[in-house]
């Protein structure tokens, strides 16, 4: 593995920082790391759910949580946006004239809480959505192109912790999106027990944890029909 | 024959740069032309993502998917060198050189193919990726296919990198992002769409993709319906049942 891959460096870092603190891999954990490698001031997670759009989660510090905060009393913002249109949304300055345009009530409010920049990232497993990460800083400016790369990996992490759980090694670094059996079988299983995609997922998940096999080779034999779930 | 067929694909490629361009609905395109052009059983497309890692994009064919996703795990093959070197890499017989891949070699051969031929997707000093085609019969790809595959890819590549220029950099990562993860959506609907019709997912796939194109509309829209149950696909599976 070539360990100037943003993966294996991202990861390496939250590993250390884990060790470090004698701390499980969580996503105040993730956050914290994210905020020293992406030079932000502060790194936030906001879950998605059935019941609550948007309800922030882990926060690397009080001044990033303020944000989360606004835009759940504002009900408008970058991370709300991410998670509507399912991408990636960039502010490099909050300032800015189509900024404050775009959202006139979030906008003024995070320039006015000392906020310069905030970057969202949807934590997205295809049609399962979980929620969004969001760095802020306090100087305007895009995020470099290595800055983006690392962002994505944590963003990554950040859905691992949430939805995979990191017990399944398999899983790390780039390998989200390689396990497209993983994927069509979350689709089957949900047709076969009627349930959702993120619902579907974790019942694939529990039947590998509890029959001790791997979740791609679970996934193989479902997409195969030698495996089913009512 | 090959040279009119092949005007037509690049005039088709030139329409769909313009307005609402999708990279995985392009690329998809792409595969699916070179097997129909250039003599080939099977292409698959790879494209590195803003993480710089190499991610599997489009493939003819359901066993040409297993195969790239095979190098990728394995981090071993003619794509992976094609993309790292930036060159043409061929190998128009893999049982003649066993070793120079040793797994992809075995794994290619199971899956019925002999000859490999991976065209880089590659502008100046920048290489997005990697086209991937593979045969059946141990021939080398003729010197006029081959300059055709590298005519597809570079249409391919500008057709990538034109939206770089016109936007922010930063945006077009976005936008891959975006791509990416329809990727995803595509996978889980195969799996919803086989378990509702009760056929294979490569079927499933062969279902949405003729249902996208009739309607003319992108493959992830598709594929995102089929898992919210919109009444837009309502009648997917009943046509594919009836038309049998």
């Amino acid at each position: 593995m070539d360990s100037r891959r943003p993966a294996a460096r991202v990861w390496a870092a939250i590993d250390d920082r884990s060790r470090a603190e004698g701390e499980p891999i969580s996503l105040r954990l993730v956050c914290a790391v994210c905020a020293d490698v992406l030079r932000a001031d502060g790194v936030a997670v906001a879950l998605t759910s059935e019941r609550v759009a948007y309800e922030p989660v882990g926060a690397s510090d009080a001044r990033i949580g303020i944000l989360s905060e606004l835009q759940v009393t504002l009900g408008e913002g970058p991370g709300l946006q991410a998670l509507a249109d399912g991408r990636p949304v960039l502010v490099p300055d909050l300032a800015a004239a189509d900024t404050q345009r775009r959202w006139p009530l979030f906008a003024p409010a995070a320039v006015d809480a000392g906020a310069a920049a905030i970057f969202a990232f949807p934590l997205l497993l295809g049609a399962i959505s979980v929620g969004v990460l969001e760095a802020g800083r306090e100087t305007p400016g895009w995020l470099t192109d290595r800055e983006l790369g690392d962002a994505l990996v944590f963003t990554d992490a950040a859905l691992l912790v949430q939805v995979q759980g990191l017990d399944e090694r398999g899983g790390r670094g780039g390998e989200v999106e390689r396990w497209a059996e993983v994927h069509q079988a979350t689709g089957i299983v949900a047709v076969q027990t009627g349930t959702n995609l993120t619902e579907a997922l974790l019942r694939l998940r529990a039947h590998a944890y509890a029959s001790d096999r791997r979740l791609i080779e679970v996934a193989s034999d479902v997409v195969a029909r030698r495996l089913r779930f009512h | 024959m090959l040279e009119r067929r092949t005007a037509q694909t690049f005039v088709e490629l030139a329409d769909t740069l313009v307005g609402g361009f999708d990279v995985i609905d392009f690329l998809q395109g792409l595969s699916e032309r070179c097997v129909e052009l250039l003599d080939v059983e099977a292409a698959g497309i790879l494209l590195v993502d803003p993480r710089s890692s190499l991610q599997l994009v489009a493939a003819s064919s359901e066993q040409v998917r297993l195969l790239e996703l095979l190098q990728l795990q394995d981090e071993e093959g003619p794509c992976l060198d094609c993309f790292h070197t930036g060159h043409v890499v061929s190998c128009p017989d893999l049982t003649a050189e066993p070793r120079r891949w040793p797994r992809f070699a075995v794994a290619a051969r199971e899956a019925g193919f002999l000859g490999v031929h991976a065209v880089p997707l590659r502008l100046r000093e920048q290489t997005l990726g990697a086209v991937n085609l593979f045969r059946a019969s141990a021939r080398p790809l003729g010197a006029e296919a081959a300059a055709v595959a590298q005519a597809l890819a570079d249409v391919a590549t500008i057709g990538i990198l034109h939206e770089r220029a016109l936007r922010q950099h930063q945006l077009v990562n976005e936008q891959l992002q975006y791509a990416l993860n329809s990727r995803i959506v595509i996978e889980q609907a195969k799996g919803v769409l086989s378990e509702r019709g009760q056929i294979d997912v490569a079927e499933a796939f062969n279902l949405m993709r003729g249902y996208a194109r009739s309607r003319n509309r992108p493959l992830s829209a598709i594929a995102l319906a089929v898992i919210n149950q919109e009444a837009e696909v309502a009648d997917l599976l009943a046509g594919y049942q009836s038309g049998r």
